[in-house]
Formats: structure tokens, sequence, C-alpha cells
């Protein structure tokens, strides 16, 4: 078993590509200003990290018109919530290990050596 | 995979266990978080509340003018398939201009626990349509972190339920609880609105 930050996607790991992705998966699909007023990203932020998780293949935009005004919808791929969950589940596991760790940890000093 | 094992070995999280995990954490945290934010956007649990208040509302005056039980049952689902597929182009209409369009496994999560909560109603001699309503919009608030809505949600269900399982003045008393649901879903509309 490897250790989980192995696991860890960096395409997905950054927090705003966490959150886009978050986003996406929860919702059929959302549009770019909604997104982007959601995780309050600036517009070019937005577009460069949406580019990074489009080139990875865990979201996909689609171009319409509402009300004669064009609007950009992303949503996420079968791929991206498979990377998502995994993603969370090794966040945990990191997070589970950690404090399996300090619960289990003995208080007093390994050694037996009096200090000074 | 050694490609993503490289990347992982420069990882910040690959470093201090302590600062790993508290990264970790953080970063559960800020997903959390933002969930909640999309499914407030998405569900929309106070517009639920309003709903359910427009229908307790619906079945006061309806129950008042045609006090005939069944005829009651036939007006309330004749109604609710002559508006569905006006509301399902409302719903559509409202994604497109609020840029949100909701996952099934969200409407899914909510539509099977009012479909739980009606055949528990029937069971139990209670109003399936409340039951129903109130526990959808109960789950709706809670996966959307609105506890204090759900709360509400489910208070107005058990206290319509009460109303018409005691006969307590069922017309007058459903318009009043049908008010206050309203109420109640307006101001926690605005509370979403706050929260997003």
């Amino acid at each position: 078993m490897s250790h989980p930050t192995t696991r860890l996607d960096p395409a997905i790991h950054q927090p705003a590509r966490l959150g886009i992705l978050t986003a996406a998966c929860e919702t059929k699909r959302i549009d770019f200003v909604s997104l982007r007023e959601l995780l309050d990203l600036t517009d070019g932020n937005l577009s460069r990290h949406l580019s990074t998780l489009e080139n990875a293949g865990y979201v996909k935009t689609t171009k319409t018109f509402v009300d004669r005004k064009p609007r950009t919808w992303i949503s996420a791929t079968p791929a991206g919530r498979k990377a998502l969950a995994d993603e969370l589940a090794a966040l945990r596991e990191i997070v589970g290990a950690a404090d399996a760790d300090s619960a289990g940890r003995d208080p007093r000093p390994a050694t037996g050596l009096a200090p000074g | 995979m050694a490609k993503r094992g490289i990347v992982a070995v420069m990882h910040p999280l690959a470093g201090d266990e302590s600062a790993s995990a508290r990264d970790a954490a953080a970063r559960l945290r800020y997903v959390a978080g933002v969930r909640e934010r999309a499914r407030r956007a998405v569900l929309a649990p106070s517009l639920a509340l309003v709903a359910l208040g427009v229908v307790v509302v619906t079945h006061g005056v309806v129950k008042t003018m045609w006090p005939h039980a069944t005829l009651v049952w036939i007006v309330l689902v004749a109604g609710a398939v002559a508006v569905r597929p006006v509301v399902r182009w409302l719903i559509a209409r409202s994604g497109e201009r609020r840029g949100f369009h909701g996952g099934m496994r969200l409407r899914v999560a909510c539509g099977a626990a009012g479909a739980l909560a009606a055949a528990i109603a029937v069971w139990m001699g209670a109003s399936p349509l409340i039951s129903a309503t109130a526990t959808a919009t109960a789950v709706a608030a809670y996966l959307a972190g609105l506890p204090e809505l759900s709360l509400a949600a489910v208070g107005a269900g058990v206290a319509g339920e009460a109303m018409l399982t005691h006969g307590i003045a069922p017309s007058i008393g459903e318009l009043v609880i049908g008010v206050a649901l309203i109420a109640v879903g307006t101001v926690g509309h605005a509370r979403e609105r706050h929260c997003s």
C-alpha cells in the first residue's frame, strides 16, 4: 500500500482547481460567471485553472446562448469525478493517519536519559 | 503512474507529516465549504420551503371549498400533473438564468427521502403530501448546510401533520402554517444569498 501523498493528483490538488472540480461535480453543469463568484476567483485565474483541468480530461466546457448572450458551461467528466473521489480519499487518509499517529504517540521522551 | 509518483515526492504534502495533515485537513474543509455553497445554490431549500407553504395553503383553500376528501386529492393530483411541465420549464429556465443545473444525485436523494416519508405517513395515517414535501425540504436544507432551515421544515411538517390528524380547524390551521412557511422560506432565501 503506497503512502497517500503519492496518490495526490497534482492536476487537482491546487485549491482553486480542487474547488472548481468540487463545484462541477456537485452540479450537472455550472456557468463560468457562477463558478467565478462561487470560488471568488478572477476571470484570468479561473480560465487558467479550467485549461489545466480540461487538458487533464477532468472537465469539459460547452458554449450556449442565453438571451442572445454567450454562456460558457463547465461540467465534470467521469474521469474528473473519479479523480476528485480519489483525491478526497487520499486527503482523508492523510488526516486519519496523522490522528491515529498522535493518539498512539507516547508523550514521554523516547530515551531514558535525564535532561541536563 | 511513475510521473505522478515523482510529482508527489516534490509535492508540499510529501514533506513534514504534521504539516501534511494540517494541509490535507484545510483542503478537506475548503472542499466541504465549496460543496455546501454549490448545493445551496442548486437546491435552494428556502424556495422549497416556500413551495411547501404554497402547497399547504392550497390544500387548506381546496379543503375549505370542497370538504370531500377524495375530491381534494383529485384536485391536488390533477393540479400537480397540470403544472408539472410548467415547473420543469421554470426549473430549466431558472437554471439557465442562475448559471446552475442541479445534478441528479442530489435530487434523487431529496426525492427518495420524500418518498420514504410519504410511505411512512400513509402507513401511520398522516398526510403523505405534507410529510413528503417537509422531509424533502429538510434533507435539501441539511445537505446545503442550513440546519436551522432543515429544523424549520421538520417543525412545520410536524405541526401541519398534528393539525390535520387532530382536526384542529384544518382550513385555518393550514392557512396559518402555509403563510408561516412562506415567511420562513423568504427569510431563509435572504440567508442563503448572504451565505453564498
